[in-house]
């Protein structure tokens, strides 16, 4: 950290924090010091800033979805997904990602699926399926729902990925293949593409050579 | 598509036989020796390796986008400042002098002295 960055970081902080000394009572200022803390990572008086906000008003939306956020990062999933259900619009999409990491995977998926509904363009929402279709190996809606990510996001390393998963499940080796190295063009660092492409190639080879009678070369044995 | 660019050594894994069996180094003139092939664990089969699994991350980037701040208003709440504590610092009365103009004329340290002698009036 640069010391101007110091200088801006503490400025802020000044700026946020004495905003909540002056008002002790005003939620949108717990809300914006909750916020603040939140993006520095600061989850627990983060959440301490969401409560006090929601304390004093709990109709703010923001703080209800700041605290599910907190509270999903603490690992505190079960409180995360009760604060969730008492927040509506994006706090479907939170009651879902809660419901996920608490492996209540049908659940968590028709959560996404009413989300989608309003929201059909959700990459994000799309991708979590694709994790939640990994976790329970259900192969034709990982196919489904990587497709769709595809249509929406055709570089999309998640839906590449979930394509790639199938085709190298049902022995597809050649769209397998493709897919890895359509990964690898936008991730070459990801191991799992590289492994995954000479595990498709050497099926690839092993299959042509298996087609094809031995042929014999004069002089070698 | 770009499969067919070469990978990093060792990518491939195994090459095929006939690769092998026709792969060929001139050691002397007039003469062919096959290189030693590697081993396939199980050639008709292809590899027995098994893939392995991407890892897909749960992510909720998409809440981010609702932290919106709100404009602090500047309401004045009275609960700010409890009712005892208010009574508890009433303030004290402050008896307000009022300041007497100066008095026109030579000052005290600064008069002379004079001796008045009371005359008798005759009546």
């Amino acid at each position: 950290m640069t010391e101007a960055m110091k200088n801006e970081w503490t400025e802020e902080a000044l700026a946020h924090f004495s905003q909540v000394i002056a008002r002790p009572e005003n939620a949108a200022a717990h809300l914006n010091l909750g916020i603040w803390l939140e993006g520095r990572e600061h989850w627990d008086q983060a959440a301490q800033s969401f409560g006090r906000a929601l304390a004093l008003n709990p109709e703010i939306e923001a703080a209800q979805i700041g605290l599910g956020m907190c509270l999903l990062k603490l690992d505190r999933v079960e409180q995360s997904l009760e604060v969730f259900k008492r927040s509506g619009g994006p706090g479907l999409f939170g009651q879902a990602v809660a419901l996920q990491l608490l492996g209540r995977f049908d659940e968590a998926a028709s959560a996404y699926e009413s989300w989608l509904e309003s929201k059909p363009n959700s990459e994000e929402a799309l991708a979590n399926l694709i994790a939640i279709s990994a976790d329970t190996h259900d192969l034709e809606h990982m196919r489904e729902y990587s497709q769709r990510l595809l249509s929406i996001a055709p570089q999309s390393p998640v839906a590449l990925q979930g394509l790639a998963t199938v085709a190298l499940e049902r022995r597809d080796n050649h769209a397998a293949a493709r897919y890895c190295d359509r990964i690898l063009e936008l991730a070459p660092d990801c191991l799992e593409g590289w492994h995954n492409l000479r595990i498709a190639l050497d099926r690839i080879v092993s299959a042509f050579m298996a087609s094809k009678p031995a042929v014999s070369i004069p002089g070698v044995k | 598509m770009t499969i067919l660019k070469i990978p990093p050594l060792g990518v491939l894994g195994p090459m095929p036989e006939a690769f092998w069996g026709m792969a060929m180094v001139n050691s002397e003139p007039g003469t062919v020796v096959a290189l030693p092939r590697p081993k396939l664990l199980n050639p008709a089969a292809g590899t027995t390796e098994e893939a392995k699994p991407f890892r897909f991350a749960v992510t909720w980037e998409t809440l981010r986008a609702s932290l919106r701040p709100m404009d602090i208003t500047d309401e004045v709440s009275t609960a700010v400042v409890p009712v005892a504590a208010v009574v508890g610092a009433a303030p004290t009365p402050v008896v307000v002098m009022p300041v007497l103009e100066p008095i026109p004329g030579p000052r005290e340290d600064e008069a002379a002295w004079e001796m008045v002698v009371p005359k008798m009036v005759r009546r």
